[in-house]
């Protein structure tokens, strides 16, 4: 399961496999079943205050809301800064919320019980540098209420999911930026929670293993288990989340199924793409008299076919063009909209909100 | 529970990682194998040590004056001539100037240094010839085997007819006695003491070690190395993983900190623990102080590591952690060492030793420095009187003020006693001859003072022996009681003796018109020995004298108009214990230092009922009222309470409160009670009812004292007064006195207090705990 450029010295590249991702272990202590959102978060806000005397203000997230449901990849995009931590740390009970409100399972954010049925990796993440693979596990185990014969039991199976197994007992010091990322996600999983909530897992994490983390919460999911995604690789977000929010400076911009945000819904800003056939003059009178707001470019194919470029129209405007089109007797055989990629998506958001051109 | 014995662990875990940790076990593993080399090897008592002699003083004069065909004689005679020549010229008494103050002790050392000479000597029983029934049962069964003794037999046996020879000068020794070996060879031939000895050195030596090395060194140590365990627990990325998981906080804090003392507790135990372990096998010492002072240490650990850990949750950082505690421990020293400062240079100087009652309604305090003073109504405060103006000259022209300042911390109570003749209006002192006493004892000067002089100091005449106790009769006869009798002065005490003085002491030129002092104990009575107190029934003159655990009534017989005092009766109170004496009535007061107090009737010596609770503590002054009613008592925790000696109960004023310090009774029977602010009141009997109160207003050095230091000592911390319990731990005294004279049971003396440095500390851990965890709490991470 190691990639080549995130294995220590020493490692036995040829050793590892592929993860057997149905070894996950399953919930070690099923609570009282919740039906609702498993995430919930409305209207949140987070202020922190900095200074002693002269306390200055950030405002970390400004109303802040959504919901994720059970089963479901989500991932939070936003820039640096944007409050994705702070909202998972709020969830978490880490940091404590100014106003708003926002639930974990059905329980208040930070609520013990509910931390019971969550596995969480932090961005960033130090395990204590006089453990072990295996003595870390044991550690985080016990602190999610394991005994350390079940860790012992679970470990095994678990440190050859993530790519570990001969690392069990070497320092954690000896490990790479990626193994450590590994040692995290499987103390995260290590016993069974409902919800996982992983800030930027593959941090570190060499192309290879990304793929084999993405196999990993893939077959989570299909164990019905909700994952919480936080990463700034937003393929890595559009390849397996279900649904996306973006958020930026403390705010949700946008939040939806990634086919709905990439598709980018606000026709103001999307392209149309026509297939046009009949006389050429009378496509061009059409398509010049159209209400475009940006350009318009019409481009002859043949002796009676063109291809029309139209940009920023509006949905009446594009309806009262196929009208004029089709009284005017002018087939059309192709019509399509821009579909943007969730990073060109997330960018045109991010530069909108910025008061940048999109 | 789970989640929080795997932090401890984890504490473990880390600490272990530690190479310090590594080397401190590999130091202290070595460190006890060195101490495996200690040993004891058995060997017999022969050498005379100066501590085994009763009094260097009196067994010289007996060497003087034995007659030759006496064993003492004969041992005398054996001696080098020019020895037995500065024999001959001894005198007894202190002598009047330093220089020969010095001979003396020479001759001392090299008269013992002789006779341990002489005991070696193969032929030393055979020719002192004592015989053999004055032996003990020892010294028979080897007497009874001379022709055939090995070497170490016949020095035990020469030795044995020494303590014969001397009975009353040599202490009798116990024949099996340890020398000090290191891996098998004698350490030094010199080094041999009983085993009793030993366990009292090695305590003394364990003590200093836990104090330097481990109390000092070893926690500083021990916070080095769990310094970094809180502050890496709470870095970013550490402490949020730990916070998701579903643990509390608090929780989770103390875990880790208990971890890193649980982690100090193990090694405290692997040092004292097997530092305990290899004394008590290699040489027999088993200190069960040593043990007992891992707690007390590790409670120290806890409070110094309770400032590391809140630190390093708050800057999480290990430097910063170590430097605040050197900080917090600068700043408990400091108020400490204020607090202690301050004390010794002007509250403890100036507190209230003595109030001397003198007329109907007036009365005179002396404070810890000797100064007598006077109240004066005009400026509502203490005024100096009966001072020794050359004295004082002396001292302003010759010590600069610093000086002086130590002069004053290191000042001792000069006075013997104080007392006011009513006949004759007189204020009577017996005072020591040399201000600091504690290096020495002699004869003491009488002096006396009148009100219309001005209560200016009069007299000088020396006693001839060192008195212990100033007793007037109703009569006005003024006594100086001491181990080796009673005296009497006649003549006039105000008449000056002609003195001459060096370096502050006076020395008597004699003068024969100012007065003398006549012995009239019996001569050849046998010395009274210390521990030794004395106290008059003014009424019938008869004395009490409590000598080494015996009571003993003298009573005064005239013969031929000639007063002569006999001892007679004695009860054994069966106790080592120094006593304080008071007489009221019929009945006399013995108030032991171990907080026992016995009332006896004044005729038979018998044990009277008295109705006392338990865990009374170490007296400090006992006082009778004039008409024989009530006895008073301060205690060296400055309690004080009454014996009503007609019931039989005891009487505890609620009323009085604060740091008494002395207590008498004035003509009327009132209590006059005075304390650290040299405030004097005065309380009916039996109600306590406050009759009057003489108030001088503070000093600014005694009122920064009393409105700054001690508040701010009394809420602070006190870590370093942890060492009291330990020192509690070895000596098992709950005092310890100034001087170093256990004895003395006037003399300042420190109550070890436990209870208190305990809650205190204990009180500030909880406030520093609970403050980090609510911290906790409410950050966000």
């Amino acid at each position: 399961m190691m990639s080549t450029t995130d294995h220590a010295p020493g490692d036995d590249v040829t050793a590892a496999s592929t993860p057997p991702v149905d070894t996950v272990p399953q919930p070690a202590a099923p609570g009282p079943e919740h039906h609702g959102p498993v995430i919930q978060v409305r209207d949140l806000h987070k202020t922190y205050r900095d200074g002693i005397f002269r306390r200055r203000k950030i405002q970390a997230l400004k109303g802040v809301s959504l919901e994720v449901g059970r089963g479901e990849i989500f991932g939070l995009l936003g820039p640096n800064g944007a409050g994705k931590t702070t909202l998972i740390k709020v969830l978490l009970g880490i940091v404590h919320k100014t106003s708003g409100e926002a639930s974990l399972l059905g329980l208040p954010a930070g609520h013990r019980a509910g931390r019971q049925k969550v596995g969480y990796l932090p961005e960033g993440h130090r395990i204590p540098r006089h453990l072990t693979g295996n003595t870390a596990l044991e550690y985080y185990g016990s602190l999610s209420g394991l005994s350390v014969g079940e860790t012992r039991r679970r470990r095994g199976e678990l440190l050859e999911t993530v790519g570990l197994a001969d690392w069990g007992r070497t320092s954690v010091t000896k490990y790479s930026k990626g193994m450590l990322q590994r040692l995290g996600l499987a103390q995260a999983m290590l016993h069974g929670p409902d919800v996982l909530v992983l800030d930027e897992p593959t941090d570190g994490v060499d192309p290879v293993g990304r793929t084999e983390i993405r196999a990993v919460l893939n077959k989570l999911k299909s164990q019905g288990k909700t994952i919480f995604l936080n990463s700034h690789l937003l393929q890595e977000i559009e390849l397996v989340c279900d649904q996306v929010a973006i958020l930026y400076e403390g705010e949700v911009l946008r939040v939806g199924p990634v086919g709905e945000v990439t598709s980018l819904t606000d026709a103001d800003s999307a392209d149309v793409f026509l297939e046009l056939e009949g006389d050429v003059s009378t496509i061009s009178g059409i398509v010049e008299s159209a209400e475009a707001t940006g350009s318009t470019q019409c481009e002859q194919v043949g002796q009676t076919a063109c291809r029309v470029t139209i940009n920023s129209l509006t949905q009446e405007g594009i309806d009262a063009l196929i009208d004029n089109l089709r009284a005017a007797r002018i087939s059309i055989t192709s019509i399509s909209r821009e579909k943007l990629t969730l990073e060109e998506a997330f960018l045109r958001l991010v530069k909108s909100a910025s008061g940048g051109d999109s | 529970m789970r989640a929080y014995l795997a932090v401890i662990k984890d504490s473990f875990r880390e600490a272990f990682a530690s190479k310090i940790l590594w080397v401190l076990i590999i130091l202290i593993s070595l460190f006890l194998l060195l101490l495996a080399g200690l040993s004891t090897r058995p060997t017999i008592q022969v050498d005379l040590r100066g501590r085994d002699i009763v009094d260097q003083e009196t067994l010289a004069e007996r060497m003087r004056d034995a007659s030759s065909d006496t064993p003492v004689g004969r041992i005398r005679d054996h001696l080098p001539s020019d020895l037995r020549d500065r024999l001959r010229g001894f005198r007894t008494g202190a002598a009047a100037d330093p220089e020969t103050e010095r001979e003396r002790r020479n001759l001392f050392r090299k008269l013992r240094n002789e006779i341990a000479d002489q005991v070696r000597e193969e032929d030393f029983a055979s020719r002192i010839s004592i015989p053999p029934e004055s032996l003990s049962e020892e010294g028979q069964a080897l007497a009874a085997r001379a022709d055939r003794l090995s070497g170490q037999d016949q020095l035990r046996l020469n030795r044995l007819v020494l303590e014969a020879t001397l009975p009353d000068d040599i202490y009798e020794s116990t024949g099996e006695v340890v020398t000090l070996t290191y891996l098998g060879f004698t350490i030094s031939d010199d080094m041999t003491a009983t085993q009793e000895e030993l366990e009292e050195g090695v305590n003394g030596l364990l003590q200093v070690f836990i104090f330097f090395c481990v109390s000092v060194a070893g926690t500083l140590i021990a916070i080095v190395v769990t310094a970094p365990i809180v502050p890496r627990m709470f870095e970013s990325g550490a402490i949020d993983l730990l916070l998701s998981k579903p643990v509390a906080r608090s929780l989770l804090f103390l875990s880790k900190f208990f971890g890193g003392c649980a982690f100090t507790l193990v090694n405290a135990a692997f040092l004292i623990g097997g530092m305990w372990l290899v004394i008590g096998l290699r040489l027999g010492v088993w200190s069960d102080g040593l043990l007992l002072s891992i707690p007390v240490y590790l409670f120290l650990f806890v409070l110094y590591y309770s400032i590391s850990a809140a630190t390093g949750v708050v800057y999480r950082g290990p430097i910063i952690s170590v430097v605040m505690v050197v900080v917090f421990w600068f700043l408990c020293f400091i108020v400490g060492a204020s607090k202690g400062g301050i004390e010794s240079i002007e509250v403890n100087p100036t507190a209230v030793r003595e109030i001397v009652p003198v007329g109907d309604a007036d009365h005179l305090a002396v404070n810890k420095m000797g100064h007598v003073h006077e109240w004066s109504e005009t400026t509502n405060s203490w005024e100096r009187v009966f001072v020794d103006i050359e004295y004082e000259r002396r001292l302003s022209e010759n010590i600069p003020p610093p000086g002086r300042i130590g002069l004053r911390a290191a000042a001792e109570f000069p006075y013997i006693g104080l007392a006011f003749d009513s006949q004759t209006k007189r204020l009577i002192v017996l005072t020591k001859n040399i201000p600091f006493p504690r290096y020495g004892s002699g004869p003491a000067r009488l002096l006396a003072g009148r009100h219309d002089d001005d209560w200016s100091r009069q007299g000088g005449t020396r006693t001839t022996k060192p008195p212990h106790n100033l007793m007037i009769t109703s009569k006005g006869d003024i006594l100086s009681a001491g181990t080796q009798g009673i005296e009497r002065f006649e003549g006039n005490p105000e008449s000056t003796a002609k003195t001459t003085r060096w370096l502050g002491m006076d020395f008597s030129l004699g003068n024969a018109a100012a007065g003398q002092f006549d012995l009239l104990t019996p001569a050849e009575m046998t010395a009274w020995k210390h521990p030794f107190d004395a106290a008059l029934d003014p009424s019938s003159g008869v004395a009490f004298v409590f000598s080494a655990g015996t009571i003993v009534r003298v009573a005064p017989r005239t013969e031929d108009g000639k007063t002569s005092y006999e001892p007679g009766l004695t009860r054994d109170l069966e106790t080592e214990e120094p006593a304080l004496l008071a007489v009221a009535g019929n009945r006399l007061l013995v108030a032991l230092g171990d907080g026992d107090y016995r009332l006896l009737d004044t005729t038979t010596l018998e044990p009277v009922p008295v109705s006392l609770p338990v865990g009374l503590k170490k007296p400090r002054q006992v006082t009778s009222s004039p008409d024989g009613r009530y006895i008073a008592v301060v205690s060296h925790a400055s309690e004080t309470w009454l014996i009503d000696v007609t019931t039989g109960t005891r009487l505890s004023p609620g009323a009085i409160s604060g740091d008494t310090h002395a207590v008498a009774f004035d003509a009327d029977n009132h209590l006059l009670v005075g304390d650290l602010s040299m405030r004097v009141t005065r309380y009916s009997l039996p109600d306590f009812q406050l009759v009057s109160r003489r108030d001088p207003s503070l000093g600014t050095l005694h009122a920064i004292y009393r409105y700054l230091v001690l508040p701010l000592y009394t809420v602070f911390p006190k870590p370093g007064e942890l060492n009291n319990v330990i020192t509690r731990l070895f000596t098992k005294d709950d005092t310890v006195t100034a001087s170093g004279d256990e004895n003395d049971l006037q003399e300042t003396q420190y109550e070890i207090d436990i209870q208190g440095p305990i809650i205190s500390n204990a009180v500030f851990l909880l406030v520093v705990l609970t403050l980090t965890c609510v911290y906790i709490s409410r950050k966000d991470f």
